[in-house]
């Protein structure tokens, strides 16, 4: 049976992810479920933000930062994109690669193992697990390029 | 394009010898224009990108908005500058309520009819994601569309919530007061250049959003701070859906209506339709028609709040 992780274990392996991706970011986590994490740079007070959250039906807060998985971030497609610029743990992928990649296919890669940004060119193509042997694909279906002949 | 009679006699009436003008700018596909989105990309860079594969039109005296000419269908939609958010498929008429806006870095925005999300994308940009919006949309499926154009533009100061307008200002103003305001209303989407629009035309549809609109612009004073700026708008050109409603609010609240400027080609709003009379400062609201800019037809209020 899984462990259920406590919000201080979260907040602290989002912050250990993200030093190691190299993304520094200021604003407010919001951790919903058991993974999904969300960031917020609002400037609302916390104050009036309990306020809305307990009196207006509110569906977001923010972008969907990423999920918790094998205690570790995995970011978001959309995240790796706005926040993946300046990232350190980058696997730059050719255009051959990119083109497949963005259809949905796993990258045939030696790698170290875990969460990397995926980059092509001045791309950022949202964010892949290395399994030592190859990069197994996290682009979302809606993401994805639909193939031409 | 087919019109109804009593359409047709009312577009008369409101553009007199211009009305063939108008009629044949229905007639045409309308221009494909997209919206920088300046979070991600810089207007150079993507119109470098995209020239690489279509021809791309700048427009004078407006940075955001670029045209992109001799395209296919869906090439847009599915390009990859479009998945990463480098841009937004947008009428140049709709770009224009977030600019009489003027949303600024640290404001708090209240975008009360927000959904699928072309101008809620558009004040994040404006506000370089600082500050906070908060975005409603009280229909299920259109929630889906704009949450997920706020993902994939990379907002990240807004906050979506899913209530009736008005259910969600009573709630709000026990505690919360903006200083900018968008009220972009459902409306009869008479300044559209779809068919499905003049079909669905009927006088007591227009009736019955007026007072809809007028509901949802007035409850939205209540909770906009002392000084603070509403924007109204449609994509209508009925006047009972335009100038009636600010007239209504005029002469019912404290508030003045604000002189603006606008990059593209637009007029002042009427001042009397049928037995209606409206206030003189309601000339200072903007008529926006299909064929003024090749694009939507618009009409946009910028509102005061003196008290």
């Amino acid at each position: 049976m899984k462990r259920k992780i406590k919000q201080a274990e979260k907040i602290k392996i989002v912050e250990e992810s993200l030093k190691e991706y190299g993304i520094k970011l200021q604003g407010i986590f919001i951790f919903s479920g058991k993974e999904k994490v969300r960031f917020f740079t609002g400037s609302l007070t916390k104050e009036d933000l309990n306020f809305l959250l307990s009196n207006c039906k509110v569906e977001v807060i923010g972008i969907g930062l990423g999920k918790i998985q094998e205690k570790s971030l995995r970011l978001s497609f959309d995240a790796a994109n706005l926040f993946g610029k300046e990232a350190k743990k980058v696997i730059n992928i050719n255009e051959e690669e990119a083109k497949k990649w963005l259809q949905g296919f796993d990258i045939e890669r030696k790698e170290q193992k875990g969460f990397f940004i995926i980059k092509h060119k001045e791309d950022i193509l949202g964010c892949g697990k290395s399994t030592g042997n190859k990069i197994l694909n996290g682009v979302p279906k809606e993401k994805r390029m639909v193939k031409t002949k | 394009m087919k019109f109804k009679k009593d359409f047709l006699e009312r577009m008369e009436k409101l553009l007199g010898n211009e009305i063939n003008e108008w009629k044949s700018c229905l007639e045409k596909p309308i221009p494909k224009t997209i919206r920088v989105n300046t979070i991600k990309i810089s207007k150079e860079n993507l119109k470098k990108r995209l020239e690489r594969k279509w021809k791309v039109k700048e427009i004078k005296g407006f940075e955001q908005a670029l045209i992109i000419k001799e395209h296919l269908p869906g090439e847009l939609g599915n390009s990859i500058e479009h998945k990463l958010g480098y841009f937004y498929v947008q009428t140049l008429s709709s770009m224009m309520p977030p600019l009489a806006l003027e949303p600024k870095e640290k404001e708090l925005v209240l975008d009360l009819c927000a959904a699928p999300g072309a101008k809620t994308t558009q004040i994040a940009a404006m506000m370089n994601n600082k500050g906070t919006i908060i975005a409603n949309e009280p229909k299920f499926k259109r929630i889906k569309a704009l949450v997920s154009n706020l993902e994939r533009c990379g907002v990240t100061n807004t906050i979506v919530t899913k209530m009736d307008g008005v259910k969600l200002v009573k709630k709000i103003r026990k505690k919360i007061r903006f200083d900018k305001i968008l009220v972009d209303v459902p409306c009869s989407a008479t300044g559209s250049r779809e068919g499905s629009a003049f079909k669905m035309w009927n006088l007591n549809m227009i009736k019955g959003l007026s007072s809809l609109q007028k509901k949802l612009a007035s409850v939205a004073l209540s909770c906009l701070k002392e000084n603070g700026i509403l924007v109204y708008s449609t994509c209508s050109l009925e006047p009972e859906e335009n100038e009636a409603v600010i007239d209504f609010l005029v002469k019912n609240f404290d508030v003045r209506i604000e002189e603006f400027k606008l990059p593209i080609k637009s007029r002042k709003a009427i001042t009397e339709w049928q037995s209606m009379k409206f206030d003189k400062t309601v000339r200072k609201c903007k008529r926006i028609y299909q064929h003024d800019n090749d694009s939507e037809g618009f009409f946009i209020a910028r509102l005061r709040k003196i008290k």
